[in-house]
């Protein structure tokens, strides 16, 4: 916790709403600080925040820091930030610069090296698998993707957010947003149909009509 | 487990939400949120620069003299009675019947109170209840968010009803169990169900009255409740962390 109060300076332009374009936002006005606002508009994110962390972390503890952190910034910053913008899609743009503040000491995310044995051992098959799969197998499978794709996938097939939105999140392209969400639901896929075919459980729709 | 189907785009969405929400959230983590952020401001205001001495006397004495003149216009804390009375049935008429008893009776017994520095001693509290709720004493003290201590312990009657009230607090955080024998008839509205939620075959109700926020289910003759200003998901969180004990431990009536 110390480490991550230490490092909370370095993030200040950075967290600054108005220079922030999540949501499609361009021009913030300042407003006064309102604590009941941050309570309608931040807290009840607190939850998917928590979620997401957890699995792009991997450990619960660090996700517990990790967004304590993020509240306390945004609220830090709050007064910046305009009644009826996203305040979702700039919570969590928050969340993963915090995670990315502690990639160094404690990032699981694999090296590219990674990611591309990854694709080369995963992105073969195209059968279609069933749904004999529990939440712990999925998020197995969810764990073991790359990092980057696992962010991608997350933030646009479980969060919602728009391709726009994830890409100002993570602070990257669109295109790379898609590329990586294209890999990363086909290497998803890939696996869960491992678990299925272990389980002993797979039977593809011909199959299961005869 | 689920029926066989072919894992298409929206499917494996499905599932993968489902899976993550799945994921249960620390209970205590809203309020270590708001803890720290507490204890920035206070931080903040301690560190602000600092003013010439004699501003700082000035300052001090004026605000010495507004909080004498405070405590001489307030004192007592408490509202009057008939203000609590107005007070609980303004708020009360927000919630539907059933649910006023257990917010009533939080608002009386819990919201106009004076509590001491520390938290009475688990001997003590315990000994202010019945002791055919003992055993329920036991499971709110077990499930109660992190941080929080039972400072209240008691039993009232109210309107033909019989009340056991436990209050637990951390910080100025209140929050209620109160466990109210229930007449004949008596069921939580329909409407107040909370979809999809059951745990031990207790079904749980859900409202509100401005920022209090009432979970409860029915159990042996009793209507069980939790209220707090928490938000509503964690409130409800509590209720059911504890139901399945508080339910077990109830005498039956």
């Amino acid at each position: 916790m110390e480490r991550i109060m230490q490092v909370s300076g370095a993030m200040d332009n950075w967290l600054d709403p108005a220079q922030s374009n999540v949501g499609g936002q361009e021009t913030l006005v300042n407003v006064p600080m309102n604590r009941d606002r941050f309570e309608v508009e931040a807290m009840p994110h607190l939850n998917d925040l928590f979620r997401t962390a957890s699995r792009v972390l991997g450990e619960r503890s660090r996700a517990e820091d990790v967004v304590q952190e993020v509240f306390l910034q945004a609220w830090k910053s709050f007064d910046r930030f305009e009644p009826g913008t996203n305040c979702r899609a700039w919570l969590f743009k928050i969340l993963f610069h915090c995670m990315n503040h502690h990639r160094r000491k404690w990032y699981r995310f694999p090296l590219l090296r990674e990611k591309e044995e990854f694709l080369e051992a995963n992105l073969t098959s195209v059968e279609p698998i069933p749904e004999h799969l529990t939440d712990e197998d999925i998020l197995a499978a969810l764990d073991r993707l790359p990092g980057d794709y696992r962010a991608v996938v997350m933030l646009v097939d479980v969060e919602e957010f728009t391709y726009k939105e994830a890409a100002e999140i993570l602070g990257i392209p669109i295109g790379t947003v898609m590329s990586r969400l294209s890999r990363g639901r086909k290497g998803l896929r890939d696996l869960l149909e491992t678990v299925a075919k272990e389980y002993g459980l797979n039977r593809a729709p011909k199959e299961s009509r005869r | 487990m689920m029926p066989d189907q072919p894992l298409d785009l929206e499917n494996m969405k499905r599932l993968l939400k489902r899976a993550m929400e799945s994921q249960p959230v620390p209970a205590d983590l809203e309020a270590r949120v708001r803890n720290r952020i507490r204890e920035s401001e206070q931080a903040a205001a301690v560190s602000k620069p600092f003013w010439p001495r004699w501003q700082v006397v000035a300052f001090t004495m004026a605000g010495a003299a507004a909080v004498a003149a405070a405590v001489a216009l307030f004192v007592p804390a408490l509202p009057s009675n008939s203000d609590q009375r107005n007070y609980i049935a303004r708020v009360s008429a927000q919630a539907s019947y059933l649910m006023r008893v257990g917010l009533g009776d939080h608002i009386h017994c819990a919201i106009f109170r004076k509590y001491p520095k520390a938290a009475p001693a688990t001997k003590t509290l315990k000994a202010a209840l019945p002791a055919a709720y003992s055993g329920a004493f036991d499971v709110v003290q077990k499930n109660v968010p992190s941080g929080f201590r039972p400072y209240v312990s008691h039993q009232c009657r109210y309107d033909g009803r019989q009340f056991v009230h436990l209050v637990v607090k951390k910080d100025d955080q209140l929050l209620s169990v109160v466990v109210a024998t229930r007449k004949e008839g008596e069921s939580f509205p329909a409407s107040q169900l909370v979809p999809g939620l059951r745990q031990a075959g207790l079904s749980f109700y859900q409202d509100r009255a401005e920022d209090y926020q009432i979970a409860a289910f029915e159990a042996k003759g009793h209507l069980v409740y939790v209220i707090s200003r928490m938000p509503a998901e964690r409130n409800l969180q509590v209720m059911v962390a504890m139901a399945q004990g508080l339910q077990e431990s109830l005498p039956n009536l």
